[in-house]
């Protein structure tokens, strides 16, 4: 009987299974006097488990396959056109002599920033104990260091020689030569080098329990050999459980700071020089709160499809996706600030040029691109002011998109506007991009979307072991909850005979 | 596997088909939920066991001091990691680009203290976060693929859904028949030894 | 969270009562003192009297002469003044701050302290008062050299629509309303929750915060460049609100461990208030000692790389001689490394002496950094202005800022009695 009903599990119980309908819930609604519940659908350890591991131990279903194919021939993109470019050298892209800096800057700060939300999620809301990361982290850290391979590609290949570009690093070579390091360029090196060391760790770290889970499951010995290895030899000890969590907390509060110098550093390669319109202070702050903003976009642009695919609506609820939108409305107008303050200096500050350069951005020849990254960033997350939009998938979803959208052309706004008119107005040119910078940004989201359907195939999609701990978090809170009721309904009753 | 009655507690066996010589390495007792395998932790500990651990699939907030673990060396560990970075990242760029192989570049000077902050500084998180997680799985005795643990079926749920009480072999207090006793009485559902 | 034992409130003391009495009478010694030695020192000084006229002749002359073109003033009583005067509306707005992110994120562990924020927010109104002597046309003139500027000076000539004596008045009085309004109606709308207990209340707290927020930001970072970045009217940086918003964040969180450890040292809320809410609020300190550096480097950093000469005049000013190069590194070493590592160690943020300590620490780094906004743009930075009247003000204005602390703090509870989070609030412990 007992087996009869185990067989029958995924009939009876068809969110159990990947890609089945699990119910939408509204808890969203405000409550003063109790935290709502953060996982809902009565989801206990269990279901959790099995929920979560059968998207890595069912059959991918026809949605996955034709995500994953797709996203796989848009990444042929970078096959043809990364080795054309390395035979026929840069001049294969529409950089000209006033604009050095195009496309390929571009989409490296564009993949930086967006690899900035998942660092954000694991370790800046872990520091200040917010919960609700616990169901997303997972996914968003995957989706930084995706981010930032995307990102690392486009150094690589714009060094012009990618057969050299070892030589960003201080390797001893014949010539006795190091790199200068005084160059901006080179602290993205190491900005980015460590970035994307410590995203890593701190992925894999956060990943060994539930990999761990994988392998007690596991029926088959590939299964068993490759989570096996993976997770260690991880037993759930206690002892183990108290180191990990301190070193879990001590890589939080080290990511925390190396977040914000990544996307500064990268503005330094701005910022540094003396170009009007790049040369400005608030640039570290400004890149940092841009990046932050276009990584949740990128989150929920993701998840949002993938929370239906999956059947995860009651791990990733409503809630989660709020709490989002809300981190989008605000950095977004903090990004919104920034833009103000450079315009306001701009004419503050009396240095003609830099006005002439802000003034050039709005309405001169790039005015289209100007306006498309103001009305994206600014004017589009401004609807999250009402609770129904920013509870509305369809809209949430839209606004991840324009988003994305605004914060590409953020930074072709930055590079390329600042560098087609300069000081030397004899030398002014308009940028065109050509066919191999198009194809090579748009192969670079294939390459990302690409990792990140494998990473949900092969990789538990969610952190079980703190929504675990989530859980348990609830059921207390429960208890203590009715606790207080009960004894607030004995006081009520007591008072009554008073009035 | 067997089952054999041991005094009024059944205890499952599990015995290595390769051992020769089998000897208990390990007693597992499964509880139900986190709050009986917290108070069970609490005996323990006041029984006086010393090679003993517990299980669970996430780290139960007040098991630590349930358990009576010490605070941990790691915070450390990391500070020299730390440390080292910071300096290490100084001294390099001031080596490389002041006394090893100088060369004028922008006017500017050949080490200085501001152009030298950002990569000390991602040093400095670098060399942590080495040590942080380097220092973990050191602590932890990670990896470590073989446990006598795995051998049984049981506690694949200490990952998913069920609390685990283990008590190694060596402990001086270790011994079937008393053990399982304890462990039926602070609520275990199950009791199993590992022999090898 | 779970285990945590609930306290008792009932038996804890939890209204000023009888302190405020005692606050009020130090506040009055400490103003009074600091008005006598104001006006004796300030005697010797010479700081009183008709000099003005000879003084901003001086500054001309220092103006066209100068080794570098500078856009400094003489030293004037209004200088230390402005000093202190910066130095406690950043520390009040910080609290404004701290209430209004409390809302916005629906904070549970901060309930029990911020009824105290709350009061010292609504210090601002002081804050308004004592600005008032700042904004009449001869301590402006002393100060802000743009309200008659160089003639031929181009560069002012360009932002004189914004740096206008009129204008700056509107716009100050435009900051203090947003900033007394705001504060005013959160600390009287908590209060009402204590008689009534109505949880609408906390609600509609938190729907208004995002737009108070965005108000705060926008007023700060404009006050900061009127009140010291116009300092030197040629001089501009983006970044400068950041900074300011830095201190104010960093300044109010060493403000509340005081306040704490002083309510406590008189035995209120010594329950209420755990080692875990302290351990929090130091962790604000060191994180925002982190921020405060970060911005700092930021601006420092770009403008020294790029050395454009409009840009650097301003840490010229402050580098070229030895004693504001030493407070240059005072600010490096004292506002960032030494509280970084003081405050790193979870046993010093959770016993009361230490983290008052670390707290005046850094409350006399922030000093020191208003010091360094406002001082080295007089006579050129060639001069150390240090006088006793840079104590003098400091103290007497403390004294009135404690009266206003007492003033708005007694009458009520000092914790938010029934605030729905209270209890999550109260068995709060850092996992």
């Amino acid at each position: 009987m007992k087996r009869l009903l185990e067989a029958l599990k995924p009939i009876l119980r068809p969110e159990l299974t990947g890609n089945a309908e699990s119910p939408e819930v509204d808890n969203t609604a405000y409550s003063p006097d109790s935290r709502v519940d953060l996982i809902t659908g009565g989801n206990d350890n269990t279901t959790i488990t099995d929920k979560v591991c059968s998207i890595v131990e069912d059959k991918p279903t026809i949605g996955w396959w034709g995500f994953f194919l797709l996203a796989f021939s848009v990444l042929g993109l970078l096959g043809i056109f990364v080795p054309f470019l390395i035979f026929w050298g840069v001049g294969t892209w529409g950089v000209n002599n006033p604009v050095g800096w195009g496309y390929a800057i571009v989409n490296f700060v564009f993949w930086v920033g967006i690899g900035h939300a998942g660092t954000l999620i694991s370790a800046i809301l872990f520091l200040f104990r917010q919960k609700w990361r616990t169901s997303i982290n997972r996914a968003a850290e995957a989706m930084t260091i995706f981010a930032v391979i995307c990102a690392g590609m486009f150094p690589g290949i714009h060094v012009g020689r990618a057969w050299f570009a070892y030589w960003m690093f201080p390797l001893p070579n014949q010539m006795e030569l190091w790199p200068n390091f005084r160059s901006p360029l080179l602290w993205d090196v190491f900005a980015v080098g460590t970035y994307f060391t410590v995203s890593l760790l701190f992925w894999y770290m956060g990943m060994i329990p539930d990999l761990a889970t994988l392998r007690d499951r596991a029926k088959n010995s590939v299964r068993k050999i490759a989570y096996g290895a993976l997770s260690l030899g991880w037993t759930g000890s206690n002892r183990q459980w108290h180191v990990y969590e301190r070193s879990y907390l001590l890589l939080a509060a080290l990511a925390t700071p190396l977040v914000l110098s990544v996307h500064s550093v990268v503005s330094f390669d701005f910022a540094v020089s003396q170009v009007p319109g790049w040369h400005t202070t608030i640039f570290p702050p400004y890149f940092v709160a841009g990046a932050i903003f276009s990584g949740f976009a990128m989150v929920l642009t993701l998840l949002v499809p993938a929370r239906q695919l999956f059947g995860l609506k009651d791990v990733i609820t409503l809630k989660h996706l709020e709490n989002m939108n809300k981190i989008i409305m605000l950095t977004g107008m903090l990004v919104g600030y920034a833009y103000s303050q450079e315009f306001f200096m701009a004419w503050y500050g009396g240095v003609k040029v830099e006005k002439f350069a802000f003034i050039n951005r709005a309405f001169g020849q790039y005015a289209w691109a100007y306006w498309i990254m103001v009305s994206c960033n600014v004017l589009a997350p401004q609807i999250f002011w009402f609770k129904k939009m920013r509870t509305n998938i369809w809209v949430m979803f839209v606004v991840s998109i324009f988003v994305n959208i605004g914060m590409w052309f953020e930074r072709f706004v930055i590079t390329v506007t600042s560098l087609a008119n300069d000081y030397t107005s004899s030398a002014w040119d308009y940028y065109t991009p050509k066919l191999a910078d198009v194809m090579i940004m748009l192969g670079a989201f294939g390459l990302f979307f690409t990792l990140f359907a494998l990473f949900c195939r092969f990789l538990p999609f969610i952190a079980m072991s703190e929504v675990r701990g989530v859980l348990a978090d609830q059921a207390h809170s429960r208890e203590a909850a009715l606790a207080r009721h009960s004894s607030e309904a004995d006081s009520a009753s007591g008072s009554q005979g008073e009035n | 596997m067997n089952a054999e009655m041991n005094g009024s507690v059944e205890v499952h066996t599990i015995t290595a088909e390769t051992a020769t010589d089998a000897k208990a390495v390990l007693m597992l007792a499964e509880f139900e939920t986190a709050d009986q395998l917290m108070d069970a932790a609490t005996s323990m500990r006041d029984k006086g066991f010393k090679l003993w651990d517990c299980h669970t699939p996430y780290p139960v907030h007040g098991l630590d001091t349930a358990m009576g673990i010490r605070p941990t060396l790691l915070p450390w560990i990391v500070l020299c990691g730390g440390i080292t970075g910071f300096c290490g990242g100084l001294l390099m760029q001031g080596w490389m680009n002041a006394v090893d192989y100088p060369f004028l570049i922008s006017g500017k000077p050949f080490f200085s203290i501001p152009a030298s902050i950002p990569v000390a500084f991602e040093l400095t998180i670098l060399l942590s976060a080495f040590a942080s997680f380097g220092g973990m799985l050191a602590l932890n005795g990670l990896p470590r693929f073989y446990r006598p643990h795995f051998r049984s079926d049981r506690f694949r749920r200490a990952t998913a859904d069920r609390f685990f009480i283990s008590i190694d072999g060596r402990d001086r207090q270790f011994d079937i028949g008393a053990n399982s006793r304890f462990l039926r009485d602070l609520g275990a559902n199950a009791v199993e030894v590992i022999e090898e | 969270m779970r285990h945590g034992v609930t306290v008792d409130l009932s038996t804890e003391n939890r209204t000023l009562g009888s302190l405020s009495g005692k606050m009020i009478a130090l506040g009055t010694t400490l103003a009074v003192l600091g008005l006598i030695g104001t006006l004796a020192l300030g005697n010797l000084e010479g700081a009183f009297g008709g000099h003005e006229v000879e003084s901003s002749a001086a500054a001309h002359d220092a103006g066209s002469h100068g080794p570098i073109h500078g856009f400094v003033t003489e030293w004037s009583i209004w200088h230390p003044y402005l000093v202190s005067a910066c130095f406690f509306l950043t520390m009040t707005l910080g609290g404004l701050f701290f209430v209004l992110v409390h809302h916005i994120t629906n904070a549970g562990w901060s309930t029990v302290v911020r009824r105290l924020a709350e009061g010292v927010s609504r210090n601002v109104v002081l804050m308004a008062l004592i600005f008032i002597p700042l904004v009449f046309p001869d301590s402006m003139e002393a100060l802000y050299k743009w309200v008659h500027p160089d003639p031929g000076d181009e560069i002012i000539a360009v932002k004189s629509s914004y740096l206008n004596y009129n204008w700056f008045l509107i716009r100050l009085a435009i900051y203090f309303t947003i900033w007394i309004t705001f504060a005013w109606s959160y600390h009287r709308s908590s209060v009402a929750q204590d008689r009534d207990g109505d949880v609408q209340r906390s609600s509609r707290m938190s729907r208004m915060s995002p737009v108070g927020v965005a108000l705060f930001a926008m007023s700060v970072t404009f006050a900061g460049y009127d009140l010291l970045m116009s300092l030197d009217a040629h001089w501009f940086s983006t970044i400068f609100g950041v900074y300011i918003f830095a201190g104010c964040v960093l300044s109010f969180h060493a403000l509340l461990a005081l306040i704490v450890v002083f309510l406590q040292a008189n035995g209120r809320l010594t329950r209420a208030v755990s080692d875990e809410h302290m351990q929090d609020i130091g962790k604000m300190m060191f994180a925002f000692t982190v921020f405060w550096a970060y911005i700092a480097f930021s601006q420092y950093m770009l403008y020294w790389y790029a050395n454009i000469p409009e840009e650097t005049i301003w840490f010229v000013r402050r580098q070229s001689t030895w004693m504001w190069s030493f407070w240059s590194w005072v600010m490096v070493v004292g506002h960032f490394f030494v509280p970084f590592l003081f405050l790193v160690s979870k046993h010093i943020k959770r016993k009361r002496a230490t983290i008052a300590l670390g707290a005046l620490w850094v409350l006399a780094m922030h000093w020191a950094d208003m010091y360094y906004l406002v001082m080295p743009q007089i006579s050129n930075g060639t001069e150390f202005p240090f006088t006793m009247i840079d104590i003098t003000i400091l103290v007497g204005m403390a004294g009135i800022f404690i009266i206003g602390l007492a003033l708005s703090l007694r009458g009520h509870s000092l914790i938010a009695e029934k605030d729905p989070r209270m209890s999550e609030s109260l068995a709060f412990e850092n996992a």
